[in-house]
């Protein structure tokens, strides 16, 4: 069992500022009506965030816009050089299902090739998680078994009980804090409270899905209607995708200064429900949005199973939340396990 | 911290024009270990210019030449007309080689039938070339190649020496001669060669390379005259940004094609082709 301490929500602002001592602190706060993941400069400003987090957490790792190398020249000529190495920072507040969605990107951006940024991205951070003892309308983590509690993958793993937290540690640099602020032990009733709350929060999301068999039941039916009437609700906007803590494509770009002295390449995020995302010259691979909404959905439940022995999708419900044609993927799967 | 994205600059030796849009560039890499670099054929390189971009590109050239190598590309996009702007002397940025080649190692000892389409050659030049060098060490040699024109034909000023090959022979179509007066060749699509086939198709291993309907067409007609899957290998070209399996965009099901590929056995995503997945 984890080392567990108990924090007064009023020492929240110490927890804070140590951490801040050295790094920059990440966390949800408010802004325009929604709850982003965010720079925070005051633990004053983080607020609670149901539910998943408009930002996914991949931002932190694997920025939207991110350069690649600088070139500096002239006439065909240059030098490069790479970019400036990522900075330490905390995020606070990190979701059960987004930790599982970094343990996806592992896997995706760390095998045979090894994606510098975010590997160091990866190291430098600490991580605060918050069990889910709250849900919001598409959590739906149980399906995936990725929540509402978070086994490992964090520093310090925090359960709201009401005037206080409970505080698991899950590294050395998560034990240091707590015992640099002096936290006592969390009592063991502590503890049950916790497997209350959680299991409360477990039995109030929407029992609409199950994930099992559903990667054999989407292979065996890439041809049926179901992904043709969905798809022709989908705009094809990309949102899902930006918003997914787990998409990690991106495209590249040379970014050129007047004069041309100096190059920027830059990569991007990019989005498999685009026209041109397999276009090649004469020939584009997925033309019909058809072929593009299921490689996105196929490529979370199918592919990743193959590619990296996991689901894609860890139940955060962001691509549902933000979609504006208010399309949900379990309905496309659950009309084709019902055969309709 | 070691940046995979990060390319190595080459100097371009030499250029030659092998049709109206399309020439062979022979590189060598700037700096310290350059003559080091080694591939295999079949894999490519990402190659680029600053300020314009970079594509995926496969290896024409014959890998047994350590230090030099080619890259035939046809100019239809941003980088592949920059490239054809370069003179020799030039420079160009690279990053390679990626991928899984041919299967060179396992066709030793077999019959070898080699079916292209237009630039598709490009990559089984670099395998026709090898096997050349090594010529003993395989069985006989059959070469199927269609362009859409005469004057679209890759490499027809080393068509005399391939043939020459001990026990090789080369077959050549054209969709169309066009004007083209003085074409006494074939006149067709390369699907068309299969049945004038002097190997035996159940008895060989069969690399295919072309636009991905002409490999449909291929393959759909060596399923049917009894050729094993596991027989055949195609090698497949798809939108690429990284070549190290990231960027997602050569995804065909679970494949990553940069990686996993660009070589297939056909057996291997017989599901997957041509499924638009």
């Amino acid at each position: 069992m984890a080392e567990a301490f108990a924090l007064r929500k009023e020492q929240t602002g110490r927890l804070f500022e140590l951490l801040a001592e050295d790094r920059l602190m990440i966390g949800p706060v408010s802004q325009r009506g929604a709850v982003v993941l965010g720079p925070v400069a005051r633990a004053n400003d983080l607020v609670d965030c149901i539910g998943s987090a408009a930002t996914p957490i991949k931002r932190f790792f694997h920025p939207p816009m991110q350069r690649v190398f600088m070139a500096y020249g002239e006439n065909g000529r240059f030098a490069l050089e790479n970019p400036l190495e990522p900075q330490k920072q905390a995020i606070f507040g990190v979701h059960p299902c987004d930790l599982h969605a970094l343990r996806y990107l592992d896997r995706a951006l760390v095998h045979d090739f090894r994606d510098p940024f975010y590997e160091e991205a990866r190291r430098k951070t600490f991580i605060v998680a918050a069990n889910c003892t709250e849900v919001a309308e598409n959590c739906h983590c149980v399906s995936y078994g990725t929540g509402p509690e978070a086994s490992d993958g964090f520093d310090m793993a925090l359960t709201d009980l009401g005037d206080r937290y409970l505080v698991e540690v899950g590294s050395e640099a998560g034990l240091d804090v707590a015992e640099r602020m002096a936290l006592p032990a969390a009592a063991e009733e502590d503890r049950e409270t916790k497997r209350e709350r959680l299991s409360a929060a477990a039995a109030r999301m929407r029992p609409c899905f199950d994930a099992a068999g559903v990667a054999e039941l989407l292979a065996g039916n890439y041809r049926h209607l179901a992904w043709r009437e969905e798809a022709a609700r989908c705009l094809g906007c990309g949102n899902c995708a930006m918003a997914c803590p787990t998409c990690y494509c991106y495209n590249v770009i040379d970014k050129i200064a007047i004069p041309p002295d100096r190059v920027e390449r830059m990569r991007f995020w990019d989005v498999c429900l685009l026209q041109e995302f397999a276009e090649v010259h004469g020939a584009n691979f997925r033309p019909e949005r058809e072929a593009r909404f299921q490689q996105f959905v196929c490529h979370k439940l199918v592919y990743s199973l193959d590619q990296y022995g996991m689901f894609g999708c860890v139940g955060c419900g962001r691509c549902m939340t933000w979609c504006p044609a208010d399309i949900d993927y379990r309905e496309t799967v659950n009309r084709i396990r019902e055969g309709q | 911290m070691e940046n995979p994205l990060q390319p190595r600059s080459a100097i371009v030796e030499n250029i030659e024009r092998e049709t109206y849009d399309t020439r062979t560039y022979a590189m060598r890499l700037e700096g310290s270990g350059g003559e080091d670099y080694s591939y295999l054929p079949g894999q490519f390189n990402m190659v680029g210019l600053v300020g314009i971009g970079e594509a995926p590109i496969s290896l024409s050239s014959c890998p047994v030449e350590k230090g030099c190598f080619s890259h035939t590309v046809r100019a239809v996009g941003d980088v592949t007309n920059a490239l054809d702007r370069l003179q020799p002397g030039g420079r160009v940025w690279v990053r390679g080689p990626y991928g899984r080649g041919w299967p060179i190692e396992e066709a030793k000892g077999r019959r070898i039938l080699v079916i292209g389409g237009g630039i598709g050659l490009a990559p089984l030049r670099s395998a026709i070339l090898q096997i050349f060098r090594q010529r003993d060490e395989y069985g006989s040699v059959e070469i199927l190649y269609g362009a859409r024109t005469p004057g679209d034909l890759l490499y027809t000023d080393e068509f005399e020496t391939w043939s020459e090959q001990r026990d090789t022979r080369l077959l050549v179509t054209v969709d169309s001669a066009g004007e083209d007066q003085n074409w006494k060749g074939y006149v067709g699509v390369v699907t068309h060669l299969i049945p004038r086939a002097a190997t035996p198709l159940r008895d060989c291993m069969i690399l295919v390379c072309g636009p991905e309907v002409m490999m449909k067409f291929t393959v759909g007609g060596l399923l049917p005259a009894g050729v094993n899957p596991e027989n055949i290998w195609v090698s497949l070209e798809r939108r690429m940004k990284c070549g190290i399996a990231m960027c997602g965009h050569c995804q065909i099901g679970p494949k990553y094609v940069c990686k996993d590929g660009p070589v297939f056995r056909y057996s291997e995503i017989r599901g997957l082709f041509g499924m638009g997945i």
